[in-house]
């Protein structure tokens, strides 16, 4: 009951707002690029509308000077919280369209997001900020007939800026006319393949139907090696009942022209004897990795286990030091070559990619090594996978009600003695 | 913290709406010892912090009060239903109290008690109609350490809804509760209006001052009793819905403003403690009780309560309902507490400013431990916050942290923990967390207060309080419910049987459908018929009907066996239910 009073009183309070300020365009939201810029204009404000009693400490701050507006679009209303802007413009003369003009000008033209509703949404997304417009239409009529009545209510949100390289890397990319996307696609019934792509093992008694190539591509001319084998032995040939052998047909097509570069008609496994088959297939790329090619063979290094174990627990040690530089180092070539080959130029990737990681050494207190594990070498030794057996994985995360693992391909570039995490 | 502007508000709403007894200081008293134990330097701070959204909300009531007599069109007249005592839902919240727990916290060495549910399924007690009245009174205290406390208790607070303070930090097992409720059985009616303005009634009189729109003024006598409902009608007699009122000892005309006045004497206080003014709380205390006394609205000297309604409409005459003869009905029950203390010797965490305390069971502080906070029990000595769990480790009187991916405590005292990852196997320990036991399970599963651990090769072993694993032989499944001392289980084939919380086969796997058991019975399928069976297995009756369906329940929750989609139903007792 107590509770309950104090909330209603200032509920009443904060709704008590008296507006008696000049009427000329004073404070433009179209100048802010940043939330520490929103804060300078609150401020701002603030010290011209005293009599308004703005509470600044408040992270929720709803605003109705006169004088707001949008590059010369009048606002009626400021919503400003931590997170976002939300501005509505006057509804009695000035638009949405008129809005929509300015953002336009502004931000390039965009495609409308249908919503299920009668209103209309558009949107722009870049580095710094994402803006986002409603159109309300107060008739209930639709884009046609798009009119001065009609009101807007954009909402701003700024995006964390961050200068590590990693959450950059869409800065980094080479665009090119052509950019080439390799997929395996299989087709089949009761197999399980083994699947490698120039001596890189990929997957083993999978049965996915979809394999990005592009990862291990490192020249070229490409060789898919792939052994089809029976998933089920129970499905037998008997009397009176419908049996069909196991059968796979597989194409290796480009994504981005949908072309396919090789194709294999069906093919049974009979009387459950795995099949091989050795796939060649032009594999040209406008931009090939360094990835493991300037690698050395592994298989007859020494201490290998231990530069293992030696690169996790730096990997290890950085997240819980927090240190983000580390953690850049350690993954930078790796993310950078993925979205390279993907020819992935949208900041977002890169930036969401990063905020996992930030969420990965928010969260962990504790990690632990796999101590036993089996190597396979890859790639003519350059490339190696290892198998944890005593872990689930090679290096296990533990936070509160949090965990997360890692497993990487590792090689190690001439020259130096150290692992490092490639893909 | 209570922030002034809380207890400003929290004294406006008693001078404002509760004017009832002027000569009566125990609100004004209740105000002044909130400031109690409060250093000065804390108040002054609040009040300067405060005082100037104290000055906004004054000139906002300024405006609301003042302007409130209008006229109201025919058209646009509220009504509302005459006066009746209602005591339809007297007799079921009578009833209403089964299994009432409450949950107790701690906090600079006193109790908080909170209340959770008046029945397994009602949060908050049945609302009753008008002209009823209901109060629970506390009337027996009963610690975990034996004592039995009935004295000073009935002022204690029973609430479903905010936590309650409950004195002393001491481990409560149960309360006694008596739960009263009064009705109406006959009352007088006095009907006022400009037509007859003067009525005299037991010794005093009420008079029809002033009618004017949507607005009435009339007085009462103070010897005369409050009414226990004023209600306004319109010409034609209808009675229309209130939108407002204020009740005080004088007259509209000599009264300042409330708030005016008040935030007059608090810009005063404002300054006498900006100057420094008065030496320490006490002092202050005595001021604002010295002259809060002497504030108008506190004083009544006229003898009369002025009355000022508003309606929705356009009010001619007034209806004042006053209590002549009332019954009482009255019950009582005990609350449990939610998480009752187990083992003598458990400590309980409690949060002072600036540590947690750790208390033994009759308040004695045993543990401190210095700058931690917001810690949450999880089971026995283990803990947890926002960050990270904890172990208390009493032999060495410290918090230790676990950092592990969960703890899970069990209600025979065994811990689970998942040291790394979600898909670990459970590591099981005791309460000085050391581990027990021999077996990997990869689920522990908790059915009523019997736990079972589950292998990766999906065996299931029924675990006493140090973790001893014995195996269930056939079982693939356990189902949710202990009841009535038996658990469904499943084998391989998906029978089903039952077994009794030892973990012993007390019906074997025969049944296509089961449910658990409920008041000693339940309902199988077993050769193609349903049967109900007592708790051993023994038939008690063969029927024909398929199809049954789980849900159904009667008016007091208790189960309805129904079949062919309801065509035949039988009760909770296994009773043909006659349509």
């Amino acid at each position: 009951m107590k509770n309950i009073i104090t909330i209603l009183v200032l509920s009443i309070y904060t709704t008590f707002v008296s507006c008696d300020s000049v009427a000329t365009n004073r404070y433009n939201f179209a100048e802010v690029k940043s939330s520490s810029q929103t804060k300078a204009l609150i401020a701002k404000m603030i010290l011209e509308n005293k009599e308004e009693d703005i509470d600044s400490t408040s992270s929720y701050i709803e605003l109705n000077l006169k004088g707001m507006h949008y590059a010369d679009v009048p606002i009626k209303s400021a919503l400003i919280t931590d997170n976002y802007t939300l501005l509505t413009t006057d509804t009695v003369n000035f638009s949405a369209k008129k809005l929509l003009e300015v953002l336009e000008a502004e931000k390039g033209l965009t495609n409308l997001n249908n919503s299920y509703s009668d209103d209309v949404e558009f949107e722009w997304k870049d580095e710094i900020e994402t803006k986002k417009l409603e159109v309300n239409f107060v008739n209930g009529k639709h884009l046609a007939a798009f009119g001065n009545k009609d009101y807007g209510k954009l909402t701003i949100t700024y995006n964390p800026v961050y200068t590590i390289p990693l959450a950059k890397i869409h800065s980094k990319v080479k665009v090119f006319d052509a950019a080439p996307k390799y997929l395996l696609y299989i087709k089949s019934y009761n197999s399980v393949f083994d699947i490698s792509i120039n001596d890189v093992r990929i997957a083993e008694d999978t049965d996915s139907d979809s394999f990005n190539l592009n990862n291990y591509i490192t020249g070229p001319n490409s060789t898919i090696k792939l052994t089809a084998k029976t998933e089920d032995k129970t499905i037998k040939k008997e009397p009176n009942t419908y049996y069909r052998d196991p059968s796979f047909s597989i194409e290796i097509i480009d994504n981005s022209t949908k072309k396919v570069v090789k194709k294999i008609e069906e093919i049974s496994i009979k009387n459950n004897i795995p099949v091989n088959l050795k796939l060649d297939f032009n594999s040209t790329l406008p931009y090939y990795p360094k990835a493991w090619t300037n690698g050395a063979d592994l298989r007859n290094s020494k201490d290998l286990k231990e530069k293992v174990i030696a690169l996790y627990t730096k990997l290890g040690n950085a997240i819980l030091a927090n240190d983000e530089q580390a953690i850049n180092d350690l993954f930078y070539q790796k993310d950078f070559e993925v979205q390279q080959l993907d020819f992935d130029t949208n900041f977002e990737t890169a930036r969401t990619k990063w905020e996992a990681y930030l969420t990965i050494l928010l969260n962990t207190y504790k990690y632990t090594l796999a101590k036993d594990f089996d190597i396979e070498f890859n790639a003519g030794g350059k490339l190696i996978y290892t198998y944890a057996k005593d872990k689930s994985d090679m290096l296990i995360l533990t936070g509160k009600n949090y965990d997360d693992s890692f497993n990487h391909f590792l090689y190690q570039p001439k020259g130096s003695n150290e692992l490092k995490i490639i893909r | 913290m209570k922030k002034i502007l809380y207890i400003i508000t929290a004294l406006l709403a008693i001078v404002s709406c509760n004017k009832t007894q002027p000569k009566n200081k125990t609100e004004l008293n209740e105000f002044l010892s909130a400031l109690d134990n409060k250093p000065l330097e804390e108040i002054k701070e609040e009040v300067n912090s405060n005082i100037k959204q104290f000055e906004s909300m004054a000139k906002f009531f300024d405006g609301s009060f003042a302007n409130n007599i209008k006229t109201i069109n025919k058209e646009d007249e509220k009504y509302e239903e005459p006066f009746k005592v209602d005591t339809t839902g007297v007799h079921k919240a009578l009833n209403q109290f089964k299994n009432v727990t409450f949950s107790q916290t701690y906090s600079d060495y006193k109790t908080d008690l909170q209340f959770i549910g008046t029945n397994d399924d009602n949060e908050k007690p049945i609302k009753l109609g008008q002209g009823v009245t209901q109060t629970f009174t506390p009337k027996k205290i009963y610690y975990h350490d034996g004592e039995v406390r009935t004295d000073s208790i009935e002022g204690y607070g029973l609430d479903f809804h905010f936590d309650e303070d409950w004195g002393k930090a001491k481990a409560i097992d149960s309360i006694d509760i008596s739960f009263k409720v009064d009705y109406i059985k006959d009352y007088d009616v006095v009907e006022i209006s400009s037509d007859n303005p003067t009525v005299k009634y037991k010794g005093g009189e009420i008079n029809f001052v002033k009618a004017e729109g949507n607005y009435v003024y009339f007085t009462l006598s103070d010897t005369i009793a409050d009414p226990i409902k004023v209600q306004g009608h319109n010409e034609e007699g209808k009675v229309l819905d209130r939108s407002g009122y204020s009740n005080n000892g004088v007259s509209p005309d000599d009264q300042e403003d409330i708030l005016t006045e008040m935030l007059g004497f608090f810009k005063k206080i404002q300054k006498k403690l900006n100057d420094d003014d008065f030496k320490d709380t006490p002092e202050l205390q005595e001021y604002l009780k010295d002259n809060l006394s002497n504030l108008d609205f506190f004083n009544d000297n006229d003898g009369i309560f002025h009355k000022e309604y508003y309606y929705y409409g356009t009010v001619k005459s007034i209806r004042l309902f006053f209590k002549k003869d009332t019954k009482t009905e009255e019950t009582s029950f005990t609350a449990y507490n939610y998480q009752p203390t187990k083992d003598n010797d458990a400590l309980i965490a409690m949060q002072t400013d600036d540590a947690i305390v750790f208390i033994n069971n009759i308040g004695e502080p045993k543990i401190t431990i210095p700058g931690a906070g917001g810690l949450e029990n999880i089971g026995g000595n283990f803990y947890e916050d926002y960050n990270h769990f904890y172990h208390l480790n009493k032999a060495e009187e410290k918090l230790d942290t676990l950092l592990v991916y969960s703890v899970e405590a069990f209600s025979n005292g065994i811990v689970g923990i998942l040291p790394e990852q979600e898909s670990d196997n459970y590591t099981l320990v005791n309460q000085d967390n050391k581990p027990i036991g021999s077996k990997l399970y990869w689920k522990v599963k908790e059915v009523g207060n019997v736990l079972f651990g589950i292998t990766y090769d999906n065996k299931y072993y029924i675990l006493d309080e140090n973790a001893n694993a014995t195996l269930l032989p056939g079982i693939h499944n356990v189902y949710n419910t202990l009841a009535d001392d038996r658990i469904m289980v499943s084998n391989t084939s998906s029978k089903i049987g039952f077994i009794n919380s030892k973990g012993r086969l007390v019906i074997p796997f025969k049944y296509n459908d089961a449910k658990d058991f409920e008041n000693g019975i339940t309902v199988v399928e077993f050769n193609d018929t349903y049967k109900f069976i007592d708790t051993n297995g023994k038939v008690l009756l063969d029927i024909k009907e398929d199809h049954l369906d789980f849900l159904k329940e009667d008016e007091n929750k208790k189960r309805i066996y129904s079949f062919d989609y309801g065509k035949v139903k039988y009760n909770y007792k296994g009773e043909l239910i006659e349509e």
